[in-house]
């Protein structure tokens, strides 16, 4: 069983400047309700909070925060130093515009005007008039929205679905849980009723789909950071000026601890999904990469380039 | 004594100061918080102080005069500590749990920010469950940085491609996965875009108010939105290219550009378009990206740079 490290100070302050006027406004609240909402356990929660009850400009009892617990709630009393939260920092303006902007090209119009309103609200607050400067492109494709509504209701699906690396159409039986992007693109993370396992389905490969009214139970569990279904680790030595060719991709790591044989390139550990998708990425990194490890792939970029090349020969 | 508890109890006694306060009034005043020995205290109290900063808590600092001349004092005024008022609506505070539910940007800051704006008793029954849709946006810490500076009219320095800049930034675009700042440049007095992740180190944000951002600004009209249109110094002899699709592939190239874009329907399914080529780079990873299922028909100089470029891998004549 791992053992959980202490929590930060910094961490456990935030949490308190923002718990104590929230908690000033209920009065008393369920420690269960409070720590739910703050997202935290119960025992970290009273942890805090008897902390905080011994806290003031002295230790005379009439200047300590005014709060105790007791079974399982927590009382607050006389309000004394933490009446309001503290003013939003930087990066938690950004993010709460940057959302809310976000979320303005998904929501209807009537989420979206009201989002409108709570953002010039909330730049007001911070002494901005005018924050229109901040933009965020989110076109999720037409089948994303339909796509959601199953998931939430764990309605089965009939998909036409295009396959690269056989460059061909097929029936797929799907029950989405969940419509995300990530990078430039939407994905489905769905239960495959054939298979009965997990995968991932871009939606732009989507050709056609339906929504049946079949309800099925599923619980996948949380999202794995690299969402391909079947991964192969590839290390290859490379230009470190031509990383940017990887960068879209996550499960890319430059290895310190190994040296290339090549002059200032730099070992490079990728998650590859295919051999289709090594293909891709081997061409477009061209003369400034190759592939290490797996022997098999190592003339990968060599054949590959020399199929394509052969189209130019007629 | 715990840091966390000490470090409240400084925070309560600076707020409640109705003047400036020198560490040693600090340090009688918190009786037995901080070490005897002084050199022991006051780095003690330097970190406690760096803590507040960290977390953004405005510590006004002077240096005093008359009978404390030379020391320096501090308070936290209300005023620049608490969230003013901002009174959401029922339907505002909702849209923007939903907003927060719903985008991902890779860190609690969304999360914080709305328990603090979003302080209201009435409407804790109506908050969004787990969200069948979420939109990721790509973080850097430098963004909020960026954000204040546009915000505020601060001229912004920092390095990128090894040269330092001095930007006037007009707006933060989110676009395919990447964050741009688009802003001009008064190193080199003209408009220019840079991708936020490739800033190199920290961004050093000026004084308030340093200028205008022209009337009419519109951050997503001055940057094209295919990369493949954005000119680089590479002249195949056009700006567009005839680019053959195989017909298992023409879907993919379809929902990209439309069918304003196919140039010849061949009798086996494939599909020649026009594709945007003024950036050669861009275009080279578009088309590597169907590997032998396309070719470049024209123009010349386009087919044999690809060529080239295969011949370079390994693939021979």
């Amino acid at each position: 069983m791992s053992r959980r490290g202490p929590r930060p100070v910094n961490v456990r302050l935030r949490r308190l400047l923002v718990m104590l006027p929230w908690l000033q406004e209920r009065g008393t609240v369920s420690t269960a309700e409070m720590a739910a909402h703050f997202g935290m356990s119960v025992d970290d929660l009273i942890a805090d909070l008897t902390l905080a009850s011994l806290c003031g400009v002295s230790q005379d009892p009439r200047d300590l925060i005014d709060l105790w617990v007791d079974e399982d709630a927590v009382h607050f009393g006389i309000p004394k130093y933490f009446n309001k939260p503290l003013r939003l920092t930087a990066p938690e303006a950004f993010s709460l515009v940057a959302s809310a902007r976000a979320a303005q090209n998904l929501a209807g119009a009537e989420i979206g005007s009201a989002l409108e309103r709570a953002v010039a609200k909330v730049a007001h607050s911070m002494g901005i008039d005018d924050d229109n400067q901040l933009v965020v492109e989110l076109e999720p494709p037409t089948a994303a929205k339909e796509l959601a509504v199953a998931a939430a209701g764990r309605r089965e699906v009939h998909l036409e679905y295009w396959t690269p690396a056989r460059g061909e159409s097929e029936e797929r039986r799907i029950v989405p849980v969940e419509v995300f992007s990530e990078g430039e693109h939407w994905y489905a993370r769905s239960l495959d009723l054939v298979v009965g396992e997990e995968r991932t389905f871009r939606l732009d490969r989507i050709e056609s789909f339906e929504l049946t009214d079949t309800i099925h139970q599923v619980d996948l569990g949380p999202r794995r950071e690299w969402f391909a279904d079947e991964t192969t680790h590839v290390t290859l030595e490379m230009d470190p000026s031509w990383m940017w060719v990887l960068e879209q991709y996550p499960g890319v790591r430059v290895d310190e601890s190994r040296s290339s044989k090549r002059k200032s390139w730099v070992v490079v550990n990728v998650t590859v999904t295919n051999e289709r998708w090594l293909q891709r990425l081997l061409l477009r990194l061209g003369s400034n990469a190759r592939v290490i490890s797996p022997n098999s792939w190592s003339s990968l970029a060599a054949d590959t380039a020399r199929d394509v090349r052969r189209r130019y020969s007629k | 004594m715990h840091q966390l508890e000490r470090v409240t109890n400084l925070l309560a006694l600076l707020l409640s100061a109705r003047r400036h306060v020198t560490f040693e009034e600090i340090r009688l005043g918190l009786k037995g918080q901080y070490p005897e020995n002084l050199v022991a205290a006051r780095a003690a109290f330097e970190r406690d102080k760096g803590i507040l900063r960290d977390e953004g808590i405005p510590i006004d600092s002077v240096v005093l005069g008359g009978d404390q001349a030379g020391t320096t004092g501090y308070r936290i005024l209300r005023s620049e500590y608490e969230l003013g008022d901002i009174d959401l609506e029922p339907d505002e505070a909702t849209a923007l749990r939903i907003a927060v539910a719903t985008i991902r940007i890779g860190q609690t800051w969304s999360l914080e920010a709305l328990w603090k704006v979003d302080q209201d008793v009435a409407e804790d029954s109506d908050r969004p469950g787990t969200t069948p849709i979420i939109a990721s946006l790509p973080v850097d810490s430098r963004l909020p940085f960026l954000h204040q500076s546009l915000a505020a009219r601060s001229v912004v320095s920092f390095t990128y491609n090894d040269k330092s800049r001095e930007v006037e930034s007009f707006g933060l675009l989110a676009r395919g996965g990447w964050w741009y700042l688009v802003g001009h440049d008064r190193s080199v007095n003209e408009l220019r875009t840079f991708r936020v992740d490739r800033i190199s180190g920290e961004v050093n944000v000026g004084e308030a108010g340093a200028y205008a951002i022209p009337d009419g600004f519109d951050v997503q009209a001055v940057f094209p939105n295919d990369p493949k249109q954005l000119p680089d110094n590479v002249d195949v002899g056009s700006d567009v290219a005839q680019v053959l699709i195989d017909a298992s592939d023409v879907g993919v190239v379809l929902a990209q550009y439309g069918t304003d874009a196919v140039v010849e329907e061949r009798a086996d399914g494939s599909m020649v378009f026009d594709i945007p080529c003024s950036n050669v780079r861009a275009f080279d990873q578009w088309l590597f990206g169907f590997v032998e299922r396309a070719e470049v028909l024209a123009p010349p100089m386009l087919r044999e740079h690809v060529v080239e470029w295969l011949e370079g891998i390994g693939g021979t004549r």
